[in-house]
């Protein structure tokens, strides 16, 4: 169902303001559990409230919870989808920390910090932040070579905001909570959130250096060294920096993008109306495989 | 890539051009830090598996020496965190500079250089 709604709203996402677009984005990642609890409560709802109106009951057509049994199929397959859950969270936490060990290499071989950026003594254009809990900037000579002390400033700038917002936790904690899905949506909602949190750190940029177009300048000159660099050099590592969306972050920049909002309302309704049907969608699932079982 | 604390310090030690075999490793980082010859050998072991140290035995003994040097393994790590990237862009923990994703057609570079410069003439404008 959150698939659904996904593919649903997903050529609008990125004309909505960039707050809505982030809060959209965090409601698409909690909602998965966020359903399967809601459906799990509204099972129970018959046995906490006999004497209440069960029309909610009556819509989700699961109103015999009382009746589940461990040992049944039933239980069986509840604790494959646990272990299967669990196992999905575990994979994607030991990635997380394996990435987060040889991220702290680069700590220790990084050479002097200046304007709260280490540089890393490569030819590969790059800055970017790394770390969970103490996150670090970095910089490599291969792209402080080459920028202006204005274009070092709002890079230092833009990495400050990565940090002071705790941006690669929040991706992780995306990531996690967006693993649930099908590899489809989930790329889709993780790239347009890796490009909310760009925005917001633009902003952030923007109100302590208020020339957006000297930032759009600066975010256009790396992709453009990134893409001279991985025309020179045969080295595979520059093909993969020199693919930027800057075209949608200029245009934020720059205001030349137009917005539209989004009523509280249209969404606690859609929020609503996905969760009774993922709700619903249990008891077709249950049905489909009772049927199986005793057929 | 992944290294033990150990492994980094021995990894620093040898890239200060060194070559030097698991006593002389073991007698420069008992008086730092301690541990065993054992602990020294074995780390010595593992670093040359990972491919970081060489090694050519001389009598009876290893002479070991870095595979490849700092800079070189920094633009490994890099590249690493590059493929990382490429494979699944999202669930990378970084946060970079510049969003990645489709490339920029030069179309695409002169529209928004164009853009710039008018905003930058009218913050001018504005300005005098």
């Amino acid at each position: 169902m959150a698939s659904l709604l996904v593919r649903l709203v997903a050529s609008r996402l990125p004309h909505y303001q960039l707050a809505i677009r982030r809060n959209l984005l965090w409601a698409f990642a909690v909602f998965p559990l966020f359903a399967g609890v809601a459906a799990a409560l509204l099972s129970y709802l018959p046995e906490w409230k006999p004497q209440a109106n069960l029309w909610l009951a009556d819509i989700i057509h699961w109103h015999h919870a009382y009746l589940f049994s461990p040992a049944s199929w039933h239980g069986v397959f509840l604790l494959f989808c646990l272990i299967g859950l669990l196992a999905l969270f575990a994979w994607r936490g030991w990635q997380g920390v394996s990435e987060v060990q040889r991220q702290q290499l680069l700590g220790l071989l990084s050479e002097r910090d200046k304007d709260g950026l280490a540089e890393l003594d490569t030819p590969v254009p790059m800055a970017f932040v790394a770390g969970l809990w103490s996150p670090k900037a970095y910089i490599t000579r291969g792209l402080a070579s080459r920028i202006s002390a204005k274009e070092r400033r709002v890079i230092s700038l833009h990495e400050q905001a990565h940090i002071c917002r705790r941006d690669p936790l929040a991706k992780f904690a995306f990531s996690l909570l967006t693993c649930l899905y099908p590899p489809g949506v989930r790329r889709f909602l993780q790239a347009e959130f890796e490009l909310a949190i760009e925005q917001l750190a633009d902003e952030w940029v923007v109100q302590r250096y208020p020339q957006p177009a000297i930032i759009a300048q600066a975010l256009l000159q790396v992709e453009k060294i990134a893409v001279n660099a991985q025309d020179r050099q045969a080295d595979d590592a520059y093909s993969y920096f020199a693919r930027h969306a800057v075209e949608r972050r200029v245009h934020h920049l720059l205001g030349v993008s137009e917005y539209r909002a989004l009523p509280v309302v249209t969404v606690v309704v859609l929020a609503i109306s996905a969760t009774l049907s993922s709700a619903a969608g249990v008891d077709v699932l249950h049905h489909l495989f009772e049927t199986l079982f005793l057929h | 890539m992944q290294l033990g604390e150990l492994e980094k310090q021995v990894l620093q030690y040898f890239w200060k051009g060194r070559t030097a075999d698991a006593k002389s490793v073991y007698a420069h980082f008992e008086k730092q830090r301690g541990g065993t010859l054992n602990t020294i050998q074995s780390t010595l072991d593992r670093l040359f598996k990972k491919g970081l140290l060489s090694r050519e035995k001389q009598g009876h003994a290893f002479q070991y020496s870095a595979a490849m040097d700092r800079q070189a393994f920094i633009a490994k790590l890099i590249e690493e965190i590059g493929e990382d990237y490429s494979a699944d862009p999202g669930s990378t923990l970084i946060a970079a500079f510049s969003t990645f994703s489709e490339k920029l057609s030069d179309d695409q570079v002169s529209a928004l250089e164009k853009l710039i410069e008018a905003r930058r003439a009218a913050d001018s404008k504005s300005s005098c």
